[in-house]
């Protein structure tokens, strides 16, 4: 099988499908993609049925070599896409083809790539999903050196195109919510606060997103409980922690909001320091 | 059946509140068993079901459409369930845990270093039957139930950015064991050799939910000694059946 051969990894690079489902009773996280809205994009422009294995790629993206013929599609934050030396457009699919060298540049702005291999990334199946998260898999992110085999395809091949793909997310600095469970144990005075303050985004990785603003400190003891992506929690020094795909599967703080689907994959592509609002939906 | 809370938690899932009962191995077997029929009614529709402390998180393979719908089913197989058949015996464990002061500086740093109080502990707590709850936060994290009041301990102001593999740590009521080493904010109280998650085996956990560990103290060298023959076969705990009073 021919495989990706990679030169540089770039900032932090994983292999994704759509996740890791039925193992949390053994608090097993799901994993899959972060912004699930251009991870489903990437898979429809080149003909996926959805739980491919692909790439998903942080800030500064990957360079591979190739040792055979691919379909890709690449799309997610605005970046450079070069396939030798020729720039290639985003949200559309294109060949590479035996000792082909693709780069991706810096995210000018957003945080997430995603490039989609026709036919999927063939890396090993661990409790029934590709998506990298150590212990499960061996490795949590792609190393350079490393070798991933993809099934090889030509665009001739690819008949099943999508005529209607999504539209790109745009950023949005309101994000949908809705009450949490445990929405209701907080004082009208503090709710109100929640919904009229511009939270930062502070530090964040594929478990989590820290969101900074100026709530009290609160002392809620209670006992753990399940959570999912895209769960506010209240910690007791007053930020709210909003669990993403890698995110332990409970947890025992207060789980106030909960980001809408299209909000939370708008949410996995904003940068340290950019500025959020919330906006409640019933 | 009483009628039980359902709410939502996203468009996926689904909460039914369970009972606060007391924490006995018949409780926890009768809530698990109850999970797993529950499983059973809704399989075509859900992914799983995954019980911790007082709920019932229902996982969708799809968006649920008609909440009330599902609320109805629910409460109508709430009805009709009965609580039959229940095991009367479970499975007891015996922990190999070290107590050496390497893995006890959280005791001391709680007892201001005065090292009776962190051996009277430690003796007290060797003493202790806890019950594995469910599982939970990371993968083969189980929550043991049962500690009695003077051995809970609350969770640290600072979470520890590396808690290593194999940790035993107290967080309020619970006691739990670090199945690979990752940021965590509850007291840490000894370390066993045991490997408490296998990914590669068809069941990655030895203990089921119901189940009971007892700890058996060992030295720093039996501790190194059990790392090492880990490396090369996974050493099973020792365990013996046992009677669950009602």
């Amino acid at each position: 099988m021919p495989n990706l051969s990679i030169i540089d990894p770039g900032f932090y690079s994983s292999v994704q499908d759509m996740g890791r489902f039925g193992h949390r009773s053994l608090g097993v996280p799901i994993s899959g993609p972060m912004d699930h809205w251009s991870f489903k994009l990437a898979q429809q422009l080149v003909g996926n049925l959805g739980n491919e294995a692909l790439l998903e790629c942080t800030l500064n993206g990957p360079k591979i070599l190739f040792s055979g013929k691919a379909c890709l599609a690449i799309t997610g934050a605005p970046t450079s896409i070069l396939l030798n030396d020729k720039e290639i457009p985003m949200n559309q699919i294109f060949q590479c083809d035996l000792g082909d060298l693709l780069q991706l540049g810096n995210c000018e702005e957003g945080m997430r790539n995603y490039i989609a291999f026709k036919g999927g990334l063939q890396t090993p199946s661990f409790m029934g999903s590709r998506s990298y998260y150590y212990p499960i898999t061996p490795q949590f992110k792609v190393n350079k050196g490393d070798k991933i085999s993809f099934l090889e395809t030509s665009l001739e091949q690819v008949e099943t195109l999508n005529k209607n793909p999504l539209k790109a997310t745009d950023s949005n600095s309101i994000l949908e919510v809705s009450p949490g469970p445990e929405w209701k144990i907080l004082s009208k005075q503090v709710q109100r606060l929640i919904l009229k303050e511009t939270f930062n985004v502070g530090t964040n990785d594929r478990m989590g997103y820290h969101l900074l603003g100026k709530l009290p400190k609160n002392d809620f003891q209670l006992p753990s409980s399940c959570v999912v992506p895209g769960v506010f929690q209240l910690t007791p020094n007053g930020t709210l922690l909003v669990t993403m795909a890698d995110a332990q599967t409970t947890g025992g703080y207060p789980r106030v909001l909960v980001l809408n689907s299209k909000s939370l994959a708008v949410l996995a592509q904003k940068r340290v320091g950019e500025k959020i609002q919330l906006k409640f939906i019933l | 059946m009483i009628q039980k809370n359902i709410q939502p938690l996203d468009a996926k899932t689904i909460i039914v509140d369970y009972s606060n009962d007391r924490i006995t191995h018949r409780n926890i077997q009768k809530q698990w068993l109850f999970k797993l029929a529950l499983q059973e009614y809704l399989s075509d529709q859900i992914d799983e079901i995954v019980l911790t402390s007082n709920a019932l998180t229902l996982f969708f393979k799809a968006p649920i459409k008609d909440l009330n719908q599902i609320r109805e089913k629910i409460q109508k197989w709430l009805h009709l369930y009965s609580e039959k058949h229940q095991s009367l015996t479970y499975t007891k464990w015996q922990i190999p845990v070290c107590f050496d002061q390497e893995f006890t500086s959280d005791l001391s740093d709680y007892f201001n270093g005065d090292s009776s109080k962190v051996a009277e502990y430690i003796t007290s707590f060797l003493e202790q039957e806890l019950i594995v709850h469910h599982y939970g936060f990371l993968p083969g994290f189980c929550y043991l139930s049962g500690l009695p009041k003077e051995l809970q301990l609350p969770r640290k102001e600072l979470p520890l950015l590396k808690v290593p593999s194999g940790t035993l740590a107290i967080g309020g009521t619970y006691a739990g064991i670090y199945p690979q080493e990752s940021p965590g904010g509850w007291h840490l109280i000894g370390r066993t050799p045991l490997d408490m998650f296998n990914p590669l085996l068809a069941t990655p956990t030895f203990a089921n939910p119901g189940d009971s560990f007892v700890f058996e103290s060992i030295t720093k060298k039996e501790y190194l000694k059990l790392i090492a023959a880990n490396k090369i076969n996974n050493i099973h705990p020792k365990k013996t059946l046992a009677y669950a009073q009602p």
